[in-house]
């Protein structure tokens, strides 16, 4: 019995912990190439389930009212980009960044009550409602998709980033920007896109977690603080960091909920990613520490 | 002459912010208005401490909420359960936020830039899920019946009075921390602030000052969070969650870190303005309270004080040019 | 220098878009006299918004209703109403500022139980009464003769949950709460009830999106029913988990589950056919007390009332008998007095009865258990 919840709890883990890396995805792109440590990123997971159930309220196919969400958002992002982060990119410091990023967010949310109401909102499951069983456990089929997903992106990202130019151009940003403008890349534009890129994984994080979680204007800042712990813990700066920093933390709630008390999943969770980042700087990845 | 102008202000303005505090309860008889009074003296408490954590050494906290929770929950326990009076509970809580300073702080300080935001910010979060799950603190339902402090027949029981406790105690809470700044304390975290590696080198224990200057952060906020939880008789963990964590960030990088007067300012900025936008009610006040925050931090990242300077020194330039 | 006039060029605009969203706020009232005051405190954004916005609306349209017929002898009502976020200093500024005015007469709030419990104290020492639409237990027992609680309380939401239970033989129970006020108050008093068997206990946070751990837990322990514990909609996201976990125990919820939300989060899964929620109301079926202001509300809002809705609404009808029965020349005074005289009263949440020592307002005959029918709740006992 006891193997058989274990199982359970592994697998409501990785599903959970799956959303995170896909927010803390977001996250470090963002960050690698901008130096933004984007306190909005949350409120895009939330505005693009919105979006979504919005679309699908007018009578748009589902998969056309994801697309469509995620689009929508990229576009909301790259205005927020021109207005907020292009025009002081140069200048501020991590901290002033910060501060610009929780304007924004509460303006975010706000937007969305405006637009989008009070009442928690909930997207249909892309492929019905059923659920897998795996020896004793179960998963549902819109799990295996925030799963697939998930793993379909990071390939994606992995081949961006070791094939294409612009891949290419935002790991050398990220690396050393000076260095990179000096080399012909148009840093201002890298800065752009990584923003887009990185707030478009959020909005695609929020279109797959919608059909599992009803999507509410609140819940921004919880994204965000899963997102940012779920990138400090498996190492901030790195793709690879976030998604196994991701599916720790989801794993590390589930177990500590599991195990020991869901009251204080949240806290243990948060000890852990304390200890971390004393005892690992850089992350369970450690590429790099956070200066 | 400009120089000379530019003292005279600053005298003047000294002698204001030292007057208008003092004169203002005498002639403001509103409760309302004498209740943003007591929460600009509790904010105060807390900015001068955060200032020197901040805008001194430059080290990040996105947690002080739990410290000002700690010092709430101590003191009214104390006070409430334990039937001592409230004149020891408040001293208890703030000796229990600087113990919790010194035995958080101490280890995470090791952590600088964003590591410390994120570890800071883990803390408050912990703290709040204690305050949330424990039994002694009433849980998420919170303590009612925290009682009032009392002189003899002299009840501390409404804004009016208990202006006469916060105030006198945040005016000698920024006179601690002038004095911390201006002694060599001061200089070193202001040194270590700029270079850590230079401040090392020149044989400055970098980490007792941090924690130092930590401990001595949570300590004050902690006697904010003890007066707070007297003055509403009440406590949940409301009070203490992130947001509060956040709005404490906010108020001394509105009111600017880099001197102690950006204390008083960013309270009073605080105090002041989310409560006007929230009279003028709904969502668009809200609206424009993260529009305010966005446009203050992009183009006056150095807060009040800086910007107050810097539109000072043009003026004078002006006036000196129209004189000439 | 640019960026100095970019700087000034931003206040400009945010000056006049304050002074524009000032100027628009005042409405005028329809009756004669002079209007009588009641301050209305309320969590219409934040965290509280969607519960919040439902009691004002209700309150103001109370208010409207009351005014077209003539007010109460002449004089309209008149709502000052400011929002406290959900936030508790929110809550005191507001409190302040309203009662500022000698001529508010009575005060209607907050949305957040935590948020009364800071007014109270105040309440009680300038002397007002405070109309409390939250089920806190304690809010009624700190001995304060200025609240009255216009809302099912806690432990009454318990008792009907533990008579139910017991007729139906569930006795070996399982409890899921949220870790908020209510989830764990809920949770603390049913533990306390006697002749129930708690075989598991968890919890989760607000920022839970999946309860399938917790659910695993309570499954091992094989219980006879499920007890859900919160509100929209962690309660839905637990039906549904508790369907992919193949459970198919009953399952019960208190008054704040009551929401379309948890329906929605559960996409008809299977769970949703045996659970009951606990309610004041049924929308589609309005007993007589209730058919004229629900009909009103519909047709103002477009949406089915709701217990908030209806609070709201009872509110103010309840100030208007409470501020007549205070005289020509009302005063808190006399409005709080008046109200420890109000009995019986038909309200569209529920019949209420205040004295000196019942607080409460309502008791059990107010409940109602409903179950899901379609995308909405409808009584079923």
């Amino acid at each position: 019995m006891a193997a058989g919840e274990a199982l359970q709890f592994a697998l409501s883990g990785i599903t959970v912990g799956s959303v995170y890396a896909v927010v803390a995805l977001g996250f470090t792109i963002v960050f690698n190439a901008t130096g933004v440590v984007n306190f909005a990123q949350g409120e895009f997971v939330m505005l693009a389930g919105l979006l979504a159930v919005w679309l699908v309220a007018l009578h748009i196919p589902l998969w056309a009212a994801a697309v469509g969400a995620v689009l929508i958002v990229a576009g909301v992002a790259a205005a927020i980009h021109a207005l907020t982060v292009r025009p002081i990119e140069r200048r501020a410091g991590h901290f002033t960044m910060i501060m610009v990023t929780l304007g924004v967010a509460i303006m975010l949310q706000v937007i969305a009550q405006l637009l989008f109401g009070t009442e928690a909102q909930a997207l249909p499951s892309f492929t019905g409602d059923g659920a897998i069983r795996i020896l004793t456990a179960t998963i549902t089929v819109q799990a295996l998709w925030i799963l697939g997903g998930a793993a379909v992106l990071m390939a994606g990202l992995y081949l961006f980033f070791s094939r294409t130019r612009a891949g290419q151009a935002m790991l050398a940003t990220a690396e050393n920007r000076e260095a990179a403008g000096l080399v012909g890349i148009d840093t201002r534009r890298v800065s752009l896109y990584a923003y887009v890129l990185g707030c478009g994984l959020g909005a695609l994080a929020g279109v797959l977690v919608t059909p599992m979680t009803a999507a509410v204007y609140t819940q921004g800042l919880v994204f965000t603080l899963k997102g940012f712990a779920a990138a400090a813990l498996g190492g901030f700066g790195s793709p690879v960091g976030a998604v196994i920093g991701g599916l720790a933390l989801g794993l590390l709630e589930a177990f500590s909920a599991g195990f020991v008390s869901s009251g204080y999943q949240d806290l243990i969770a948060l000890v852990a990613l304390i200890a971390i980042l004393m005892f690992r700087p850089g992350g369970i990845v450690g590429t790099r520490t956070l200066g | 002459m400009g120089r000379a102008r530019l003292v005279d202000a600053r005298l003047a303005a000294i002698g204001a912010g030292t007057a208008a505090p003092l004169i203002f309860p005498f002639v403001v008889h509103d409760r309302f208005v004498l209740n943003i009074a007591v929460f600009v003296a509790l904010y105060t408490i807390v900015a001068a401490g955060l200032v020197l954590l901040f805008g001194y050494a430059r080290q990040m906290s996105f947690g002080h909420a739990g410290f000002y929770g700690i010092g709430a929950y101590v003191s009214a326990l104390i006070a409430r359960d334990l039937h001592v009076s409230a004149w020891l509970g408040i001293p208890a809580g703030a000796a229990a936020a600087t113990l919790a300073g010194y035995v958080v702080g101490r280890p995470i300080l090791r952590l600088r830039g964003l590591s410390l935001a994120m570890a800071t910010f883990a803390f408050g979060v912990i703290a709040n899920v204690v305050f949330t799950q424990l039994a002694v603190t009433g849980g998420a339902n919170g303590l009612p019946g925290i009682p009032v402090p009392r002189i003899g027949p002299v009840a501390f029981d409404t804004p009016g009075a208990f202006y006469w406790l916060a105030a006198p105690i945040a005016a000698a809470t920024m006179v601690v921390s002038w004095n911390i700044a201006r002694s060599h304390v001061g200089r070193a975290l202001r040194a270590l602030g700029n270079s850590e590696t230079a401040a090392r080198a020149g044989g400055i224990d970098a980490a007792a000052y941090k924690s130092a200057v930590f401990t001595y952060s949570a300590g004050v906020a902690g006697l904010a969070g003890a007066l707070y939880a007297h003055y509403l008789t009440f406590v949940s963990e409301n009070s203490f969650s992130i947001d509060v964590s956040i709005l404490m960030v906010v108020m001394i990088a509105v009111g600017g870190m880099q001197s102690l007067w950006g204390a008083p300012l960013g309270a009073l900025f605080l105090a002041i303005v989310p409560e006007y936008l929230r009279q003028l009610g709904g969502s668009y006040a809200m609206l424009l309270y993260g529009l305010l925050l966005t446009v203050v931090f992009m183009y006056l990242p150095g807060g009040v004080v800086e910007a107050a300077g810097a539109l000072a020194e043009r003026m004078g330039r002006w006036r000196r040019r129209f004189s000439n | 220098m640019r960026r100095l006039w970019q700087c000034l060029a931003c206040f400009v605009v945010l000056a006049i878009a304050l002074a524009y969203a000032t100027g628009g706020s005042s409405l005028g009232a329809a009756a004669t006299g002079a209007p009588f005051k009641i301050g209305v405190i309320l969590g219409v954004t934040g965290a509280t918004g969607n519960l919040g916005q439902h009691e004002l609306d209700g309150a103001r349209l109370a208010a409207a209703a009351i005014n077209a017929t003539g007010g109460v002898d002449g004089h309209p009502l008149e709502i000052v109403f400011e929002d406290d976020a959900g936030v508790p200093d929110n809550a005191v500024n507001a409190f302040n500022h309203i009662t500022g005015d000698p001529s508010v007469l009575a005060i209607f709030g907050s949305t957040l139980g935590t948020n009364t419990d800071a007014i109270l104290p105040l309440a009680q020492r300038i002397g007002i009464s405070v109309l409390a639409p939250n089920s806190t237990y304690d809010i009624t027992h700190h001995g304060n003769p200025w609240v009255f609680r216009i809302a099912v309380p806690a432990n009454i939401e318990v008792e009907a949950l533990s008579a139910l239970l017991k007729e139906r033989k569930l006795t070996r129970i399982a409890i899921l709460n949220s870790t908020d006020a209510y989830g764990s108050q809920g949770a603390d008093l049913i533990a306390k009830e006697k002749g129930l068997t708690i075989v598991a206990h968890e919890s989760f946070p607000l920022t839970a999106s999946d309860v399938t751990v917790q659910l695993t837990k309570i499954r091992g322990a094989n219980p006879q029913a499920l007890i859900l514990w919160g509100s929209a909609p962690l309660v839905g996201v637990a039906l549904r988990n508790a369907a992919q976990l193949g459970m198919t125990m009953p399952a019960f919820s208190g008054l704040a589950a009551d929401n379309p939300g948890n329906i929605k989060a559960a996409a008809g899964a299977d769970t949703l056919s045996h659970w009951l929620v606990e309610g004041v109301l049924d929308a589609a079926h309005p007993l007589p007390r209730q058919q004229q202001g629900f009909a009103a509300i519909k047709g103002r809002y477009g949406y089915d009332p709701d217990v908030f809705a209806a609070v709201g609404w009872d509110v103010m009808f309840v100030l208007a008998r409470a501020v007549a029965k205070a005289g020509p020349q009302p005063t808190r005074q006399g409005v709080q007095a008046a109200m420890t005289t109000i009995s019986n009263f038909q309200g569209l949440a529920g019949v209420y009865t205040w004295t000196n020592a019942y607080r409460d307002g309502t008791g059990i005959s107010s409940l109602i258990w409903l179950e899901v029918q379609g995308s909405t709740f409808a009584r079923a006992l």
